[in-house]
């Protein structure tokens, strides 16, 4: 069995929190699906 | 941070290390916070990465996954379970207490479900959040500008109703012009066009998850989709509409009650991560509206 890291769990939960940070800075502080949309209504 | 909210973190490992250890499978748990929770496309990068920090680059033969959710994007719910799917060849769900909507369409590209004791499922018809350029200044009455696509049929349903009342009793009427016009000037031609193409695109997600996976197996399975998707997309009477155990079984979705100490188990362990969210150390809110999940999987040690 995976042994018990304290600090594992912690760190998973930050790691998603950066990575949606850093996606949100990417994006102009949209989400994706606001940018899919954005981006259809452009297609001609 | 204080001992005592380190332990909560503590708790939520050994428990969900212990539920590994009796399944003898890899848990991976997604948990979606009810208020302001919802299954997003963002979620599959999150999720693959905790899948590569236990497996790697490898394939495993079975996974367990724990969810919690009252669903979100039948986009992102659809890619997550495929997603999984390529990296796991038996996939079992475990449903504490509810995995409504997107969280029912996941279950639907899994081998078995099992929930636990009064779980439930919920119909996948579409809900869309109408748009709002100051959706975040919203705080209050934020569900007053959701709409859900059954809603439009059933009030469809009522218009012919009043047409054919008027004409049993021998008048002649055009009733129906009014009210139709009413409901696309509430509702919008545009949305009315999108929940219908959201709808579809639901319902081609739901087919290709029971055929390759659920009911792979099942022959004759082409008529049992057909049943399921009837019911689930288009006629269950509402979005919460509670699907338990025995209208799953009917539906002939592949399902099973948990046996009682892993239904507890599992509940334990929605109620720990419950606790986790409100003293502040998992699922963080993003924006105002927004709270992320909690994602972790668990892995049982390689011999």
């Amino acid at each position: 069995m995976e042994e018990i890291n304290k600090r594992l769990t912690e760190k998973i939960q930050d790691n998603i929190y950066k990575n949606r940070l850093e996606k949100i800075k990417l994006r102009g502080g949209k989400s994706r699906e606001e940018l899919i949309k954005k981006a259809n209504t452009k297609i001609i | 941070m204080p001992e005592i909210e380190e332990d909560i973190l503590e708790r939520i490992d050994a428990l969900a290390l212990n539920i590994t250890e009796n399944r003898q499978k890899g848990l991976l748990v997604l948990y979606y916070p009810e208020e302001d929770g919802e299954v997003v496309i963002d979620d599959i990068s999150d999720i693959d990465d905790e899948l590569r920090r236990c497996f790697g680059a490898s394939k495993v033969d079975e996974i367990d996954i724990l969810i919690h959710t009252n669903g979100g994007s039948p986009d992102a719910a659809y890619r997550i379970v495929q997603h999984i799917r390529s990296i796991a060849n038996n996939v079992y769900i475990l449903v504490p207490f509810h995995a409504y909507s997107a969280g029912t369409l996941i279950c639907f590209g899994t081998d078995k479900i099992l929930l636990g004791t009064f779980a439930a499922l919920s119909p996948i018809d579409i809900k869309l959040k109408t748009e709002n350029d100051n959706s975040d200044e919203i705080e209050e009455n934020d569900n007053d500008d959701e709409i859900e696509l059954i809603a439009i049929d059933k009030y469809i349903e009522f218009v012919k109703y009043c047409k054919k009342i008027i004409e049993d009793a021998g008048m002649k009427t055009n009733l129906e012009d009014a009210l139709l016009v009413e409901m696309v000037k509430q509702i919008g031609a545009i949305n009315i066009g999108s929940f219908f193409r959201e709808r579809e695109l639901t319902k081609y997600y739901a087919e290709i998850l029971l055929s390759d996976y659920m009911l792979k197996d099942i022959p004759d399975k082409e008529k049992i989709i057909d049943y399921i998707i009837e019911m689930m997309v288009f006629k269950f009477p509402s979005h919460e509409f509670e699907i338990d155990y025995n209208i799953a079984k009917r539906l002939k979705l592949v399902v099973e009650n948990m046996p009682i100490d892993l239904s507890d188990k599992t509940k334990s362990l929605i109620k720990l991560l419950e606790e986790a969210m409100e003293n502040g150390l998992i699922c963080r809110y993003m924006g105002n509206r927004y709270r992320l999940p909690f994602f972790r999987l668990y892995n049982i040690r390689e011999e």
